[in-house]
């Protein structure tokens, strides 16, 4: 079934594009598209425009964000000998909702995954290695680009600041917060194998049991790390 | 007309599907590589749990329909759980590397208990192992091309007459040759490495996992198996692991690349 108006039908098609919108729910947003004020429609519309126009990579931590340093990595208030590690940057709004994390992140792009072909040198590993020593010092066999040693010239002199004070900050501890599947931790094992030499401490997030969970419902491989990562009260 | 299947299985993938499914491949002990959806597996709080991740070994329950290529699970169960194969870097990787070559050498819903119990005879031992995983990979790279009716033809004269000059693999037939001999195609190799090849084809798992290889003669192993399953199975041998693993490998894991 198609709608009779042809720009109807390419907002369908365009809808379509988005992941988990099949053509049936494309359809109903089109037409709630259709009952909308204008004024609304013209904002979401530049919402998306402003989101591809304004919207760029932190240089420290390759968080999403429109003001490059991140508003995390500009934060005086935040500890930056602590570097909590994420797949992506819905991870970082997930760790941020806790209110309980006070120093930075690193967003890697990805996690390792063997069976999808994606390695070290897809993802941000070799950045963050740059983080906690001088790009000379990180071992030849870590895939991937030193990138620029050099602020981006679309920053300010503050930025500069910011960014050479995070250069300069000692991490003592790399917080691994990678999903606990297989790709996690393939991702944990190889990034705690190359920091371990270099004093820097290498922690994971624990894995266990959801708060309101029931141990009875639990399969065995969750109970049993729950069980080795449980903590004295 | 749908029935119900329960029946052993060994994870081989699962890909994120929707808002909180995944689509996962199994390898059942019955019925082959199946295809199912796993509704509401990456909640927080789903049934699955753990059992969904690439190398368990799971007792599962799908509603079969055959004129579906993507069967309902209902229901999963650790059969046999593998945590060490969790617990180390190479472990992990070679792992995905055996699921893979499952994955990719095996036709859907082609019932083949051979190389289920292969598999998991050999993920078992990839648990309990501490050292030459590497034999382990090798051997289970050969055991599937025996499976797969390519087993090598070698005869113990052969390799018994093979001097310190070495010799040559035949891709063909997989019998090894003096290295005068020509052949079309073939590779040639130590005296050392086409021993090694000789014993992973013929001998038992617990034998090839006590034999000591040089790392030279073990890359020239891994080099020959590489050679002779490519020959045979052609486009079908899988690489995108093989190249993971090679980024891998400078962390400190020397047996990462098969």
């Amino acid at each position: 079934m198609q709608f009779s108006s042809e720009s109807v039908e390419g907002l369908v098609e365009q809808l379509t594009k988005l992941p988990s919108i099949g053509r049936k729910t494309a359809q109903r947003l089109a037409a709630f598209v259709l009952k909308m004020p204008r004024a609304e429609v013209v904002e979401i519309a530049e919402a998306l425009i402003a989101v591809k126009d304004r919207v760029r990579e932190c240089t420290i931590c390759h968080n999403v964000t429109d003001r490059n340093p991140c508003v995390i990595c500009r934060a005086p208030r935040r500890d930056r000998s602590t570097i909590c590690v994420v797949e992506d940057a819905n991870d970082v709004l997930a760790i941020e909702r806790t209110g309980e994390y006070r120093g930075v992140y690193h967003v890697l792009g990805g996690v390792i995954s063997p069976l999808n072909g994606i390695g070290p040198e897809d993802l941000r590993i070799r950045e963050l290695m740059r983080r906690l020593v001088s790009a000379d010092d990180i071992p030849d066999d870590v895939p991937g680009t030193n990138g620029s040693a050099t602020p981006p010239e679309d920053v300010d002199a503050e930025a500069e600041a910011i960014i050479e004070a995070h250069q300069a900050a000692a991490v003592e501890e790399i917080i691994l917060a990678v999903n606990p599947n297989v790709e996690g931790d393939t991702t944990a094992y190889y990034i705690s194998q190359l920091v371990n030499p270099l004093e820097v401490s290498v922690t994971r997030i624990a894995r266990g049991l959801p708060i309101g969970g029931d141990l009875e419902y639990a399969d065995e491989a969750t109970l049993s790390r729950a069980l080795e990562g449980r903590g004295s009260l | 007309m749908s029935t119900i299947v329960r029946t052993d299985a060994v994870v081989l993938r699962s890909l994120d599907y929707s808002e909180t499914s995944q689509i996962v491949t199994l390898f059942t002990r019955e019925r082959g590589i199946v295809s199912v959806i796993a509704k509401g597996a990456r909640k927080i709080k789903s049934r699955f749990g753990a059992t969904l991740q690439p190398t368990s070994y799971i007792q599962v329950v799908f509603y079969y329909k055959p004129t579906r290529g993507l069967q309902t699970l209902t229901e999963t169960s650790h059969v046999e759980r593998f945590p060490d194969v969790h617990r180390s870097l190479e472990k992990l990787v070679i792992g995905q590397r055996i699921v893979e070559l499952v994955d990719a050498l095996l036709q859907e819903e082609e019932h083949n208990p051979m190389v289920f119990n292969l598999t998991v005879g050999v993920l078992r031992t990839l648990n309990e192992a501490d050292e030459r995983l590497g034999n382990l990979l090798a051997y289970f790279r050969m055991q599937l091309a025996t499976a797969l009716g390519f087993a090598p033809a070698i005869r113990k004269s052969d390799v018994t007459a093979l001097t310190d000059e070495g010799g040559r693999l035949d891709l063909n037939t997989g019998a090894i040759h003096p290295s005068e001999v020509q052949l079309p195609q073939s590779r040639g190799a130590s005296r050392a490495a086409l021993r090694a090849f000789a014993v992973i084809a013929r001998a038992d798992l617990r034998d090839v996992m006590r034999m000591q290889m040089e790392p030279r003669t073990q890359r020239a192993v891994d080099g020959l198996i590489e050679d002779y399953l490519r020959y045979h199975v052609e486009e079908a041998y899988p690489t995108r692991s093989d190249d993971v693993a090679s980024q891998l490998s400078g962390a400190g894991s020397s047996h990462l690349r098969g």
